[in-house]
């Protein structure tokens, strides 16, 4: 403790046009975050009081002893709960298959495994619809096999909401526990089998401690989704009520006080969830040992195991692909031979036509690709800087910044679009004075804020994978920190920051719940727009446009690919080798 | 080239006092090496002169002008960092050329240096190699070129050895001292090696707890190290206590002892053989000092002692009565 300074230098901070720049560009963050994620959020709490301040309170009273909100609440945890068991059980055998059994044609596997990801929701839906709904093919091919008159399947309800978000959404957990079975260290399960230890311990010992966080976070992402899924219940639901469909049958009554309550407890829902997951995923934490092994275990020796989980995968395939397959099939028959036909053999390029040749029919088109490039673009403007700026650590600013851009994370899309409606119907400081709800920009704004956490992380990871150094060995080479930043960083992130851009456009292309409570005249999307034309049985235009959202979906998918395969988990994690 | 000079200089993280007021002199053209244990500031002291970090107090010079507050890019320092942070993105040769064609140098020049600087450090047929492709040792040759191709003022090299395996360790250990004289740039180098240091270096300053304790040529500091600290961390050395000058203790190494089966006028104490220990060039004896049965107090410590086995010295079993001198 000898030579204490005794005059600190004071660190000279000059003003820059950097970083005058910097600091109007991160005030200028923060106010939007502010404006479009915070604010919103807290009037949509002030809108569910019914504006009585806490003796509103009474309103969730209210709200909680009707039956039919009961039933709602139940249901949309019973249809949470269920759905994260299926696709956790899905999800994980298909893990454990690829990653052990799956030997021929594994990168095909794992590419058409991970296909949900990149199709829209709504798109599978509505095939699922032509599939299994009450004039579906395979329901009517059913019931022409076997001679009975009317709907053979009962597809629906409950039953049908949970299949179709198993199928469309076991891709988190999937995903998470592929990746995680690629962090057991071969060394940890021959240190259990040297000590005595059976197929039962090393499971237990050393398996199960590495892949259980990537259980629980994939449970978490999973039942958050399956809470606030929207288009399963409202195309396929029947009369099956859960909290996201009330939420828009409110809004479309112009009850925004239930609307609210319903989105305030949708959100408690989600919160509570996520909460709940965080910690358990923070007590079962798990670190790699210092010089962890690949483990590869010889169980695909077992022809018995082996042939089962074949069959098992081979049926997720066709489940998965199917709905694929028919949406091209139908979008290239005529509607009235999809009405009249068990299976339909009109051809006709027609639907593609309309879609390309009338003005009317191309603008839903042309509106997802330019809301989905605004959104994504603005998206990244706003969290890419931040993610550069904070690579070194957060200041306390900086990370309740980060905590607001992260917060969309666990609203589900219909509390993002609530929150908004309550705020843009009126004229708002944040939109310079005037009402959004009506206009263009507020699809494109409501999608942005729910791109934004997935952007941010994306761009953190990619940040982070910047070789350490590599910034000062520039510098100390004579480049200044434009020069760094272009020569080493840029070329560094472009590739991570690209593939997660690619997935938030994805998302926004297929984006169903925002876009039914927020489209207006100037900016119908797509997603809308293929329920709408199959509701008023234009079917195979609705058709049409599917298979292009989906051929486009594809063409994404192979850039991703190239960019980033281990984002797909497709590629092995670089690993340390003994 | 160029000469660093840092005076009192202060640095800590946050509340966390790093360096405690560090003096350093290096001279012009000279291998200096800043030898201490990990977390003792030597890395933050050479990233203080690179310009990564800004002190809380004091000034650095080179060349008698003041750099404190000079961006790194205007220091013209070549970095060699433990990872070699090289850009994965970039060939060898286009690495190595990285410097100079931000310096804006004739393409022709650019060419003409990568290739004097890849034949510098054996890696000409390597240039339209990717950087990632290379081995460890390999890489660092990379990161070597590429830090001295713009012919910056002062060469740092932050435990470039560490990640090499022992035998690539020394061999790169050989070939920077080559290299080094051969450019003949002012080259500090960090490291927790004792063995790196002293061979390796013109200048040693040894750092402890955020200081420097002691700066010397490498004999200076091995054989006369200014106290128990520098002692300890540059070799092995036995403590023995009150022996020295004016009572002090007196800090002796294994092998300036020798053993006598009789006393001498050098004889510092008598003790028994409590172990022998065969090492190859040499014999090592654990002498435990008389009146000490069992005693576990620090006077107590049995004394290493290593004897060359030249054939010479006289050899001695365990249980030997012995008498122990200083050779020197």
């Amino acid at each position: 403790m000898s030579a204490a300074p005794a005059s600190r230098r004071p660190r000279r901070f000059r003003v820059t046009p950097l970083r005058v720049a910097a600091g109007a560009y991160f005030a200028l963050v923060a106010f939007l975050a502010v404006g479009y994620i915070l604010v919103p959020a807290l009037q949509t709490a002030g809108v569910s009081l019914d504006g009585q301040g806490l003796a509103g309170l009474s309103v969730y009273g209210d709200f909680l002893a009707n039956p039919v909100n009961q039933t709602a609440v139940l249901n949309t945890l019973a249809v949470g709960a269920a759905s994260t068991l299926t696709c956790g059980v899905v999800g994980t055998a298909l893990a454990v298959y690829v990653r052990f059994f799956c030997r021929r044609h594994r990168r095909l596997v794992q590419i058409l495994l991970m296909s949900p990801v990149m199709i829209p929701g709504v798109v599978i839906v509505v095939a699922f619809v032509q599939l299994y709904g009450e004039s579906g093919m395979v329901t009517r091919a059913l019931g022409a096999l076997l001679g009975v008159e009317g709907p053979l399947l009962g597809f629906g309800g409950f039953g049908g909401i949970v299949f179709v978000i198993t199928y469309t959404q076991y891709v988190y957990f999937y995903l998470n526990v592929y990746t995680a079975l690629q962090y057991v260290d071969a060394s940890v399960v021959e240190s259990v089998r040297s000590l005595g230890g059976g197929l039962g311990r090393v499971v237990r010992d050393a398996v199960l401690p590495v892949v259980r966080p990537a259980v629980i976070v994939s449970a978490m992402t999973t039942f958050v989704s399956a809470v606030g899924s929207y288009s399963a219940p409202a195309l396929i639901g029947g009369t099956y009520r859960v909290l996201s469909t009330q939420i828009v049958m409110a809004k479309a009554n112009y009850d925004m006080v239930l609307a609210s309550v319903e989105v305030m407890v949708l959100l408690a829902i989600g919160v509570a969830a996520t909460a709940l997951c965080s910690g358990l995923a923070r007590r079962y934490r798990t670190t790699a040992g210092a010089r962890a092994v690949y483990w590869r275990p010889d169980v695909g020796r077992s022809r018995v195991a082996r042939g089962l989980f074949t069959a098992f995968v081979a049926v997720q395939l066709v489940v998965v692909l199917l709905p694929v397959a028919v949406i091209f099939y139908l979008s290239l028959m005529s509607t009235s031979s999809i009405m009249a036909e068990a299976f339909p053999t009109g051809f006709t390029l027609g639907n593609y036509e309309a879609v390309f040749t009338n003005p009317r029919t191309f603008r839903p088109l042309g509106n997802s690709l330019a809301m989905a490039l605004m959104a994504v673009g603005a998206g990244l403007l706003l969290t890419l800087p931040v993610a550069y700026a904070t690579r070194k650590g957060r200041s306390l600013p900086a990370a309740l910044l980060e905590g607001l851009i992260m917060l969309p994370w666990c609203m589900p899309a219909s509390v993002i679009a609530i929150d908004l409606i309550n705020v843009f119907s009126a004229p708002s400081v944040f939109s310079l004075g005037r009402p959004l709800i009506g206009t263009f920009e507020i699809l494109p704004i409501a999608y942005a804020v729910m791109a934004l956490p997935l952007l941010l992380s994306s761009a953190r990871v990619a940040v982070g994978g910047v070789r350490e150094n590599a910034e000062e060995a520039a510098r100390s080479l004579g480049a200044g920190p434009a020069r760094t930043f272009t020569s080493v960083v840029l070329p560094a992130i472009v590739p991570g920051v690209l593939a997660g851009a690619i997935l938030a456009f994805v998302r926004t292309m297929g984006e169903y719940t925002m876009s039914a409570l927020l489209y207006g005249v100037h900016n119908r999307p797509i997603s809308v727009s293929i329920v709408t034309t199959m509701q008023e049985y234009h079917i195979g235009v609705s058709m049409a446009y599917g298979a292009l959202v989906i051929a486009l979906c594809c063409v994404l998918l192979f850039a991703i690919l190239r960019l980033d395969a281990a984002r797909l988990g497709i590629d092995e994690v670089p690993r340390r080798r003994g | 080239m160029a000469s660093i000079i840092l005076e009192s200089v202060t640095c800590s993280y946050g509340e966390t006092p790093v360096l405690r007021g560090v003096d350093l002199v290096i001279a012009d053209g000279e291998l200096h090496t800043v030898l201490g244990p990990s977390g003792c500031g030597k890395t933050t002291t050479l990233r203080l002169i690179a310009g990564f970090l800004r002190p809380d107090a004091g000034r650095i010079l080179v060349d008698g002008r003041e750099v404190t507050d000079l961006p790194p890019e205007k220091r013209r320092m070549g970095v060699v960092f433990q990872n070699y942070a090289l850009f994965p993105q970039m060939t060898v040769a286009q690495n190595v050329a990285y410097g100079l064609k931000v310096a804006r140098r004739p393409k022709a020049e650019v060419a003409r240096a990568v290739g004097e600087y890849l034949d510098l450090v054996g890696l000409a047929d390597m240039a339209d190699r990717n950087a990632m492709e290379l081995s460890g040792g390999q890489q660092q040759r990379v990161a070597l070129a590429r830090a001295l191709a713009p012919e910056p003022r002062v060469l740092l090299l932050d435990e470039p050895l560490s990640n090499l395996d022992a035998e690539l360790r020394q061999r790169m250990r050989e070939e920077i001292r080559r290299i080094q004289r051969q450019v003949g740039v002012t080259t500090l180098f960090i490291t927790h090696d004792q063995q790196e240091a002293l061979a390796l270096s013109d200048t040693v300053s040894v750092m402890h707890d955020g200081a420097i304790v002691q700066t010397g040529s490498p004999r200076e500091v091995y054989e006369h190290p200014a106290d128990a600290f520098v002692a300890s961390f540059t070799g092995e050395v036995n403590r023995l206590r009150g022996l020295g000058s004016d009572g002090a203790d007196l800090l002796a190494r294994p092998e300036s002892l020798r053993l006598t089966p009789e006393r001498t006028s050098r004889t510092l104490l008598r003790g028994s053989v409590a172990a022998v220990r065969y090492e190859g060039f040499a014999t090592r004896y654990e002498v435990a000092p008389e009146g000490c049965d069992g005693a576990a107090s620090a006077d107590c410590a049995p004394l290493s002692v290593l004897a060359l086995n030249d054939g010479r010295a006289p050899s001695f079993a365990v249980g030997d009565a012995v008498f122990v001198e200083q050779a020197r």
